[in-house]
């Protein structure tokens, strides 16, 4: 599957206790942050957020680089490894020491991990759903970028004429293909707002206007309710507008 | 083609060396397009004070870059001669030595030639809406001073489509533009105003653009 749309997390603003916070009790409120506790002594609790919006795989990414700083005495021992896998559309959170990860706030519909994570110590954990912060498409079409400006076509004696134009960014018509399987994901709304990118195919590189069918980044200036396709409730569309600043 | 006016910086300079004489081309800033570039280029290496008048006769044409859906403008001369780099950027003409044509490597900055061509139909003068009356004592305009709004489509692929997005980014405000009517060989200067598209089949895509005036 190479069709995919990913969501962008959010933070709550600056912290002091950005990063590796051993025994941090701040109230964390965004999708930005986890936290894991290691069963052997101390156990204590560690928190690691980005230090800033973050896109869903490059924030698992961050998390795992964070965790892994050389840490000061009380803070996590194990070397985590946190992935996501496209084919099972799961995110596996491991550890080389048993561990528990807590998920703050929306954190576990954002990455998956909704089971009961309140008892219990592994090594490794795996999400019980599919992440909201990034679907797997059967198919999306991207339109390719429209100038989205308003334009006050004036004209003057003489056969003159002036075009004003107002407006600072282009948009992407998207239809989003997907099965019945990715509606909830697709409900949580994590995509469906806010900042995405949406990979049309396996071009990994960005939408140019020469190389139309690159993922297109932008912002969802609108969007339609899921629709239902056909008599086999199987396949199901969405239509997207994406905003992208110029 | 369509060629509009952009923000880029427009004034470039480009040495034109015919034999042993060299001499520059400097383009005006305020001449913010492909077309009146590359014509206002033409004129001066065809001017009489050159020091190859009467040796060499310059032109220019284009055609379509498929790769990128702009134009790749074309430098011939009816002799040799080199041109420096200076136009590279602005008119995506390369430097070349002892040639009789340069073939543009790159497209022009804001030129947009789709792959159906730019249809010019009906550059007749259309009054505006304005207040008048039956007997003929007020009257909606001049119709021998009202502007002249002709009616551009054109037909284009993907490439095409956000090509034509990619230049509009770069729009000068007010918003200007030369189209060429193919019938008349005759490029034409107008307002830019809206411009509408729609599918015209799997993989290509209608465009309406709205021109008006002999542009301010």
């Amino acid at each position: 599957m190479s069709c995919r749309i990913e969501a962008w997390s959010y933070s709550e603003g600056p912290s002091a206790s950005v990063g590796v916070a051993a025994g941090s009790t701040s109230a964390l409120g965004s999708t930005q942050a986890i936290a894991i506790k290691e069963q052997a002594s101390p156990g204590t609790t560690t928190y690691a957020r980005t230090a800033a919006p973050s896109r869903f795989r490059d924030a698992l990414a961050h998390w795992q680089t964070t965790l892994n700083l050389p840490a000061p005495a009380g803070t996590p021992s194990g070397t985590h490894t946190f992935s996501y896998d496209s084919s099972t559309r799961r995110v596996t959170l491991a550890s080389t020491v048993n561990m528990r990860p807590l998920m703050p706030d929306n954190a576990a519909t954002w990455l998956g991990l909704t089971q009961d994570l309140s008892a219990g110590w592994a090594t490794s954990w795996q999400g019980a759903s599919a992440p909201a912060g990034i679907v797997e498409l059967v198919g999306v079409t991207v339109e390719p970028a429209e100038d989205w400006s308003a334009i006050d076509l004036s004209e003057y004696r003489h056969g003159r004429a002036v075009a004003s134009v107002w407006g600072n960014h282009q948009v992407h018509q998207a239809q989003l293909l997907f099965t019945a399987d990715e509606v909830d994901q697709i409900n949580a709304g994590y995509v469906t707002a806010g900042r995405v990118r949406i990979y049309q195919d396996t071009d990994t590189t960005a939408y140019s206007a020469t190389n139309i069918d690159g993922y297109v980044e932008g912002f969802v200036l609108a969007c339609d309710t899921p629709t239902e396709d056909g008599d086999a409730p199987e396949l199901w569309t969405l239509r997207m507008l994406i905003g992208v600043p110029r | 083609m369509l060629a509009i006016e952009t923000t880029a910086t427009w004034a470039f300079s480009v040495d034109v060396t015919v034999g042993v004489n060299t001499e520059t081309y400097t383009n005006l800033a305020a001449d913010r397009d492909a077309v009146t570039a590359v014509t206002a280029l033409v004129a001066w290496a065809n001017d009489a004070g050159r020091a190859w008048s009467g040796s060499r006769t310059f032109s220019w044409d284009w055609s379509r870059h498929s790769d990128s859906g702009g134009a790749l403008l074309v430098l011939a001369c009816s002799g040799t001669f080199s041109l420096s780099a200076g136009a590279a950027t602005n008119l995506g003409l390369p430097a070349a030595v002892g040639v009789v044509g340069v073939v543009g490597t790159a497209p022009a900055l804001g030129t947009w030639a789709p792959v159906s061509r730019v249809s010019v139909r009906g550059n007749l003068r259309v009054l505006a809406a304005g207040d008048g009356c039956g007997d003929g004592a007020v009257r909606p305009g001049v119709p021998g001073t009202a502007a002249k709004n002709p009616q551009v489509s054109a037909i284009g692929t993907a490439i095409d489509a956000a090509r034509l997005a990619a230049i509009l980014a770069t729009a000068s405000n007010p918003r200007r533009c030369l189209v060429y009517q193919l019938h008349k060989a005759t490029w034409l200067t107008r307002a830019l105003g809206d411009i509408s598209r729609s599918s015209a089949g799997p993989m290509h895509y209608a465009f309406e653009l709205t021109l008006a005036g002999l542009a301010l």
